[in-house]
């Protein structure tokens, strides 16, 4: 399995070449931790990180 | 309902009370959620990148509650993956799962109640069961907010090195790159005053 990369911008975790939530090409190898947003509307979480769109993050993008 | 169901399971005691309480929270949360999700999306349809933060944190919105999973040593990613693909596909009600690194063997579960948290669970592999009762947000808060370190650096602090090559290793501060998040550093238990540039998150300030 290609290893994962994490937005800069966004944290949204990818395999691609472009972040799929903000489109930045700004990614990288090196990350740490595991959010996965299913309702961005209704979850803590995401209100506190302040992520608006479902998908899989990272916590902390270096 | 179901809510009620297994908090009235769990408290014996002062049952009245606390039914009491219930309900005079159900009566004032739909009022607190309308209040919090109304200013936060006005502002979203006028303008995109709105530079202040929405008005949450201190007072939790939602129903939200936290229950951790207890999963194979190792295996957490694996069980947040099959979760991820399980939850997507048959709409469950789960809201977000978080893998923390500093919580091993454990995956953390957002859910409105716990039996959609193990509805969702049901049948995934490596799950090993989960910890009675919920998490309450504070403890989990910690884990999210994450001020960056650099914020906290500032030329001529004395700082510890605590990774990479000169760990452990006394150091005064002479520049700091906020954006890059790194500083440069002038060892002090070094005989020679080199300048050494490293990651700001590999320094701690160090107590005067």
């Amino acid at each position: 399995m290609a290893k994962e990369k994490a937005c800069r911008k966004c944290k949204a975790l990818t395999q691609g070449k472009v972040c799929p939530v903000c489109k930045s090409t700004d990614l990288s190898p090196d990350w740490s931790g595991i959010i996965l947003v299913f309702d961005p509307a209704k979850s803590l979480v995401a209100n506190t990180l302040e992520i608006t769109a479902p998908a899989r993050y990272a916590l902390k993008v270096q | 309902m179901s809510d009620k169901l297994k908090d009235s399971q769990e408290d014996d005691l002062g049952d009245i009370s606390f039914e009491d309480e219930q309900g005079m929270e159900a009566a004032e949360q739909p009022a607190e959620a309308e209040a919090e999700v109304k200013p936060a999306e006005q502002p979203a349809q006028v303008q995109v990148e709105a530079p202040k933060p929405a008005p949450v944190s201190d007072k939790p919105a939602s129903d939200s509650k936290f229950f951790a999973i207890r999963t194979t040593g190792g295996q957490e990613r694996m069980v947040a993956d099959m979760l991820y693909t399980k939850v997507t596909a048959k709409k469950i009600g789960i809201r977000s799962v978080m893998v923390l690194d500093s919580f091993k063997g454990y995956i953390i579960v957002e859910a409105p109640d716990s039996n959609v948290a193990y509805e969702g669970l049901a049948g995934i592999r490596h799950v090993r069961g989960q910890i009675r009762g919920d998490l309450p947000f504070k403890d989990i808060e910690g884990y999210l907010v994450k001020k960056p370190t650099v914020t906290e650096l500032s030329i001529d602090d004395t700082v510890e090195v605590i990774a990479g090559p000169f760990k452990g290793m006394k150091a005064k501060i002479t520049r700091v790159d906020y954006e890059k998040q790194e500083a440069t550093v002038v060892l002090l238990d070094s005989p020679y005053q080199i300048p050494v540039t490293v990651d700001a998150n590999y320094l701690k300030k160090a107590p005067h």
